[in-house]
């Protein structure tokens, strides 16, 4: 199944130049897993040292934070979105 | 010729309650005559002993004033729209005549009204930074009637802030923020109270200079005065309106009392440069005009307590596919700030948190 991405804009030098993209995996945790291997340093700024995600990023599936699942080994349908989030402070 | 009268809400008693009725007549007297004979009680609301319509009693044809046309004369053709206004009774709450008019297109909404109108211009909003998103909320909340508008920033109008900054032109430069500020604003509405705070948003001050407003709107540019903003907004139980932007991006959200902060979304900024700022990174022109009206309506729908505030939510805008995108937010229980057991409950160093120099503060 599709699952399509979209990661902020200042990080599409990650992506290949693309900020949204789709990648086709059969859970969302092979999703995620696919994104990092095709784009090892979109992990990088997303992921710390101890491969914790960012305290200024959050990731979302769906609409709702992936640090609400209980289970990441949910089934993506066609047309899932995961949407990576950072804080900006522009203003 | 029937034409429709729009009825405003103290006067829809008279009405069985409907806020719009028909009436016969080919000028606006006799439209008038005739909605008193279809509704009796609406004889001395609107005239009076004499037959005069009473002088609080406003009238508009297609939202203009018949004083500007042949008064109770004024022609009407098909499909033309009668509103009836009157100023509303009680002392210093009432809405004067030139009030009346310039807010009518607001006056004649059932979500507004004058009891609206009376509550925006009774409502204290301190927008944080008159930069990019600063600009065109000010701009919007003064023109809506907001009465009392507060514009925190220390810095002076750069040229390079012109291509998104519109309080402020190209003979500002060099002069004070919150001075062009207050001139756009007066030409504007010279309504408004703006009340100038020509200093750096501190943890020693921000307490005190929140404290004095309903609602807070963020449109700062840097990561300590964001998270100062949040905690200050927190303790004093004040709504922020939220808002940042970058490049053709922006994000947009509401924090209210008791419903989660923005700690609970960001628990740290991003290391030092990790994330650039607009001066590093660039902002189109004119995306803080599109977020920075969104901040001014969601702080009019929290005034005027209508609609649903993006409370818990997350609205992402995304200039270049034209995409508007929700994000669904979720209290913290453990935050600092905001949780069942908060351990920050004074502002902290803000700079030292951040770990980044607060010397662009406010620069939006």
């Amino acid at each position: 199944m599709r699952l399509e991405v979209s990661i902020p804009p200042l990080l599409r030098d990650c992506a290949l130049g693309q900020t949204r993209f789709s990648i086709t995996a059969g859970t969302l945790d092979e999703g995620l897993q696919r994104l990092f291997e095709t784009y090892p340093l979109l992990r990088v700024h997303l992921y710390d040292e101890a491969e914790r995600l960012r305290k200024h990023v959050l990731i979302f599936f769906n609409g709702e934070s992936i640090a609400w699942l209980d289970r990441l080994d949910i089934p993506v349908r066609t047309g899932d979105r995961l949407t990576i989030l950072q804080a900006v402070s522009g203003g | 010729m029937a034409i429709e009268v729009q009825i405003p809400g103290p006067l829809r008693n008279y009405t069985g309650q409907q806020s719009r009725v028909q009436a016969e007549g080919s000028t606006v007297g006799e439209v008038l005559q005739n909605l008193q004979a279809q509704y009796p009680g609406l004889g001395s609301q609107l005239y009076e002993a004499d037959g005069s319509v009473r002088r609080f009693i406003n009238l508009f044809v297609n939202g203009e004033d018949i004083r500007g046309q042949n008064g109770l004369d004024t022609q009407l053709k098909s499909g033309d729209k009668l509103g009836i206004l009157p100023a509303m009774a009680g002392g210093s709450q009432s809405l004067s005549p030139d009030q009346v008019q310039r807010y009518h297109r607001h006056l004649i909404m059932p979500e507004v009204g004058s009891r609206g109108q009376r509550r925006l211009a009774n409502a204290k909003v301190l927008i944080v930074g008159a930069g990019g998103l600063g600009s065109p909320a000010a701009m919007y909340l003064a023109a809506a009637g907001v009465g009392k508008i507060g514009i925190a920033d220390f810095d002076v109008v750069d040229v390079s802030n012109l291509q998104r900054q519109i309080l402020h032109g190209s003979e500002d430069v060099g002069r004070p923020k919150v001075d062009s500020a207050r001139d756009t604003i007066a030409r504007i509405n010279p309504t408004v109270e703006v009340v100038a705070h020509n200093e750096p948003l501190t943890s020693q001050n921000a307490r005190e200079i929140i404290r004095d407003y309903d609602i807070v709107v963020n449109g700062t540019d840097n990561f300590p005065t964001r998270y100062l903003v949040n905690d200050v907004c927190q303790f004093e139980g004040k709504p922020l309106v939220d808002g940042s932007i970058m490049r053709f991006d922006g994000q947009l959200t509401v924090y209210a009392p008791g419903h989660g902060c923005y700690r609970d979304l960001f628990p740290a900024p991003p290391p030092p440069g990790a994330v650039p700022s607009c001066a590093e990174a660039g902002v189109l022109g004119v995306l803080p005009g599109i977020v920075g009206s969104l901040q001014a309506l969601e702080a009019i729908k929290l005034i005027l307590g209508v609609g649903e505030p993006m409370v818990g939510r997350m609205l992402l805008f995304d200039g270049l596919s034209m995409e508007f995108r929700e994000l669904k937010l979720r209290k913290d229980p453990n935050c600092p700030v905001c949780g069942e057991h908060p351990t920050i409950t004074e502002p902290i160093d803000y700079v030292q948190f951040c770990g980044v120099p607060q010397q662009t503060a406010l620069i939006g």
